[in-house]
């Protein structure tokens, strides 16, 4: 068995000497190849935003890969980021874990010639070229305290389930909101925070949790959209839908059974799928030269003119998803 | 029989095989894989996991296991963090700490297995969380960044042509295969594997050489924490999360026996190496990442199989 | 005896004391929360805890009957991810719910068997086989299913998770069912005892002619069938159908037995204890927020309590281990 083994590893690798060895084969046909790197596979989320991608890419002429590690760690991402390095394409999008871990990877990646850029979430700004940004980080943590402010009032009791307590992004919405608080609504707080880890069942029982241990709670934000479905099926389980507010960041889709029956009122978001679109365009538009440091705006096919601040692509303004517009979206 | 005298060293052989078997695909079809930079690159993601399988090799051949070096890292890395960032010591001391807590760490672990008697499984089990979780509360969640440049020499440096984790791992390796092979203190990790009641008879300090392999187990883990903080340039509390059946699938790949007496730091090392290869080749085969995760599985089982039934085809034949 | 412990000084717990011991500490844990903010000891919360440890207990069970024949599964957790997306597919394609719960079992069962079969007659090591299993069945149900949560599922698919049955809710009258199954099985049956009998000495159990590999390939069966059933009070509870379910299932399982009392090693196997320390370990995780324990601590204070418990078992082992050498399973 072993000699039959070293023999078809010979045969192979003598083989392989023969052929050129398969060498990079970046843009030999001329097509403009994009990778977009997401956080993690499995997140209906990312994959909303892979639907406008591919349907840029296919408007585009672009050759698209969109891949994620199967679990939310920067490590893997930066592995996959190398090997996309070695293998060579145009343009990587990539959602970091991270945002300083994955710089020194960006920054090979932009020394080999590769355009980089972010999107969903930021890296440190001398690794990428232009971060394609759903909203500004202040615009998203004043829409969620605004939201909740009208469900369940100014002086409401709130506590936040998130994502993990060591995301980047989710962290800089938390403290978006925290500095927003107290200026807007003085009487409103935050009592307690407690992370999912993009658990369902984890999302249910720390809000099942928190509901109990601050029984004066009024309002609950869950901030990813694993936490937001499972903190409300705990309100609606516990049965003070109505009660206690809940509102936070997730998808129509998901979201479509607790809207309905009143338990989420109105919930904040920005459209995923064509985040993925215009990071599509962008990158496209990267290579093409039409998206210099210079450009204000840019014309990004179906959703027409799309600003551009100094190295941030802003899809607009967050958006607010309740009972009237839910069922418009299919993602 | 032709080749009695490599018997002994039959699983490496397998192991050596398989990986050129891999390598050789990999370089015939994954664009980019022959170049050097790719195939040095490979050295800086195995360096931690490597670091961590070495002294985890020995405590399995000791009959044990440890859970908790991955955690050990988190720790020393939130340590390292900690330590520098209050400007309470400067980098090289902050590391040199954060190592020697590590290995503090270690024999704690050590201690509680060999002098209280609780099983390694359990022990390390519940030590896995204390430390994570102690990780996690001292800095709440906070990373760390902004070390001085000197500092990302050893994850991201390189000396003489080599990236600076070759350095590192490959004197670690030796001195450890060397341990186990000449030592004495090494040799007496395979009489206790193989049968700990009568090493004990036989004069061999048994507690000692377990709080030595679990405190080196510890030390590996700080050394880890040190080289991944320099290589992503954060020292977080997740650094190493959920490496704990990585090394362990490492180990075991290489042909070290969960019941003890058996195994190699050359079979661990082999092992990584394959792992590394298919994880670097998937990726330039722009495969989806998930594919990774059924390769390793499939290579583990397939390798113990084929071992299996050689035993098989020897004994009947 | 390798990673389940030194031989020298045999840890095996005295019978029942273990339980006793859990028991106090959940009395004491649950008294001490309760004195702190009222609430806890509501009945509402007692329903809520129970209902939230229904699938680990159930898994639990399963993972003890396998460790007590001496081997031990890590794939329980990628498991639960195959058969929750079984379970929501079928349903989504309309299928009744016995019949979507029937097939459930069965994917279970067939899971394990999977595992079972590598272990004997393949022959290879329990914790390669099941790692293995665990590594290849996530990234299976990854590819398989794109990452897409399942969604649209029937009314009907969430009867037994949030259903009630004479005002309990079904995920606990399930749980309570399987611990005395299991319980029952380990104890009473002839198959049940003779798991003990291959786990706690397996040269012994063949020469009196239990067949070793028929009873350790069953014992993963059975983990496998506890992770189908498992699922049908887990995966109902919900509206979607999460790919990642399961993640770090296997350690809270094995956790759970190991506080329990049965020795890692096998030959004996105390489903009370697994069960007691299930609910410890939940009313930990509950307990903690409603005294407002700061998130980032959480783990570490679980952790510790495990710690403590192993120790001060230990040390209280250590008067006892003359007296315990030469027992249960010594084969150096």
């Amino acid at each position: 068995m072993r000699c039959i083994l070293l023999a078809a590893a010979a045969a192979v690798f003598l083989g392989g000497c023969a052929d050129d060895g398969g060498g990079l084969a970046a843009d030999s046909t001329g097509t403009v190849t994009v990778t977009v790197i997401t956080k993690i596979q499995g997140i209906e989320y990312f994959n909303a935003a892979e639907v406008g991608a591919r349907r840029a890419a296919e408007e585009l002429g672009v050759e698209l890969v969109f891949d994620g590690p199967t679990e939310n760690k920067v490590d893997r991402q930066i592995e996959m980021i190398d090997g996309w390095i070695t293998r060579g394409c145009d343009v990587l999008a990539v959602s970091p874990n991270d945002p300083v871990a994955i710089a020194p990877v960006l920054r090979k990646a932009l020394a080999h010639g590769i355009h980089v850029i972010t999107w969903d979430a930021d890296a440190e700004p001398d690794a990428r070229e232009f971060f394609v940004n759903q909203a500004s980080i202040d615009a998203i943590g004043v829409a969620l305290v605004d939201v909740m402010a009208e469900l369940a009032g100014p002086s409401a009791k709130t506590a936040i389930v998130t994502g993990s307590m060591t995301a980047a992004n989710q962290n800089a919405w938390m403290d978006a909101m925290r500095a927003y608080m107290p200026k807007a609504f003085p009487q409103m707080s935050i009592v307690d925070v407690k992370p999912s880890e993009e658990d369902q069942q984890l999302a249910f029982r720390v809000t099942q949790d928190l509901l109990k241990a601050y029984p004066e709670l009024d309002g609950v934000f869950g901030i990813t959209s694993v936490a937001l479905p499972g903190a409300a099926d705990a309100v609606r389980q516990a049965g003070k839908t109505g009660r206690v507010a809940v509102t936070g960041l997730s998808t129509p889709g998901t979201m479509r059974e607790w809207v309905r029956d009143g338990t989420v009122g109105t919930f904040v978001l920005w459209n995923p799928v064509d985040l993925g679109y215009l990071t599509v365009y962008a990158g496209r538009m990267l290579v093409d030269g039409t998206l210099t440091p210079e450009t204000t705006e840019i014309q990004a096919g179906e959703l027409g003119t799309i600003e551009v601040c100094g190295d941030e692509v802003l899809l607009g303004p967050p958006m607010r998803f309740d009972a009237s517009n839910i069922d418009e979206f299919d993602f | 029989m032709r080749g009695t005298a490599l018997l002994p060293f039959r699983k490496e052989l397998v192991l050596g095989a398989l990986l050129a078997l891999l390598s050789a695909v990999m370089w015939r079809f994954a664009p980019g894989f022959s170049k050097p930079s790719s195939l040095l690159g490979m050295t800086r993601y195995m360096a931690e996991v490597g670091l961590l399988a070495l002294p985890m090799t020995a405590i399995i051949i000791s009959g044990g296991i440890d859970l908790s070096s991955a955690s050990i890292m988190g720790l020393c890395a939130v340590l390292l963090g900690v330590l520098w960032q209050g400007a309470l010591l400067p980098v090289w001391a902050a590391c040199t700490v954060a190592v020697a807590v590590g290995g503090l760490l270690g024999l704690s672990n050590g201690l509680v297995i060999s002098r209280l008697g609780v099983p390694p499984l359990i022990a390390t089990l519940a030590t896995m969380a204390v430390f994570r979780g102690a990780a996690l509360g001292i800095s709440k969640a906070n990373p760390v960044h902004g070390f001085p440049e000197g500092f990302f020499f050893i994850g991201q440096g390189q000396a003489a042509g080599l990236p600076f984790q070759v350095w590192i791992l490959v004197p670690a390796s030796v001195f450890a295969g060397l341990y186990l092979w000449r030592a004495r203190g090494g040799r007496s990790v395979y009489a206790i594997g193989a049968n700990e009641a009568a090493a004990a008879f036989s004069g061999i300090p048994v507690p000692r050489v377990k709080m030595l392999l679990y405190g080196a187990s510890g030390l590996a883990g700080g050394l880890a924490a040190v080289v991944y903080v320099s290589r992503v340039s954060t020292a977080k509390a997740d650094a190493g999360l959920d490496w704990e059946l990585d090394v362990i699938t490492a180990v075991v790949l290489g042909g070290a026996s969960i019941t003890g007496g058996t195994g190699r730091i050359a079979g661990t090392i082999l092992a990584l190496l394959i792992i590394q290869v298919l994880r670097t080749g998937m990726n330039l085969l722009a495969l989806r990442s998930a594919w990774q995760l059924i390769a390793v599985g499939a290579i583990l089982a397939a390798s113990v199989l084929v071992d299996r039934l050689r035993l098989r085809g020897a004994a009947a034949g | 005896m390798g990673i389940w412990g030194s031989a020298r000084r045999v840890w095996v717990p005295q019978r029942g004391r273990r339980e006793v011991l859990l028991a106090l500490l959940l009395a004491a844990f649950c008294l001490g929360i309760g004195a702190y903010d009222g609430s806890f000891l509501s009945a509402g919360n007692a329903r809520d805890i129970l209902v939230n440890a229904s699938y680990v207990a159930v898994v639990a069970c399963g993972m003890t009957v396998v460790i007590a024949a001496g081997g031990i599964d890590v794939s329980v957790g990628s498991l639960l991810a195959v058969c929750a997306t079984v379970a929501g597919l079928l349903a989504r394609l309309g299928l009744p719910m016995p019949v979507v719960g029937l097939a459930t079992l069965a994917a279970g069962a067939v899971l394990g068997a999977l595992n079972g079969a590598l272990v004997h007659p393949g022959r290879v090591p329990p914790i390669i086989a099941t790692l293995a299993a665990r590594s290849m069945w996530r990234g299976a149900i990854v590819l398989w299913m794109r990452g897409r949560w399942i969604t649209d599922l029937p009314d009907s698919f969430r009867a037994p998770g949030l259903g009630k049955l004479l005002g309990i809710p079904v995920p606990v009258i399930v749980m309570v069912l399987a611990v005395a199954l299991a319980a029952f099985y380990v104890r009473s049956t002839r198959p049940g005892r003779n798991v003990l009998a291959v786990g706690g000495n397996e040269q012994g159990a063949a020469l009196a002619g239990i067949r070793v590999g028929r009873v350790r390939f069953f014992s993963y069966v059975l983990a496998g069938l506890s992770v189908g059933l498992a699922t049908l009070v887990y995966a109902t509870r919900f509206y979607a159908i999460q790919p990642n379910a399961g993640a770090g299932l296997e350690l809270l399982a094995i956790t759970a037995v190991v506080l329990g009392g049965s020795p890692i090693t096998g030959g004996r196997a105390s489903i009370a204890g697994t069960f007691l320390a299930v609910l410890l370990l939940t009313t930990l995780g509950t307990g903690l927020t409603f005294l407002h324990a700061s998130a980032y601590w959480i783990t570490a204070l679980q952790g510790s309590i495990v710690l403590c418990a192993v120790v001060s078992d230990a040390l209280a082992g250590r008067s006892r281990a003359a007296g315990a050498e030469g027992a249960v399973g010594a084969t150096a």
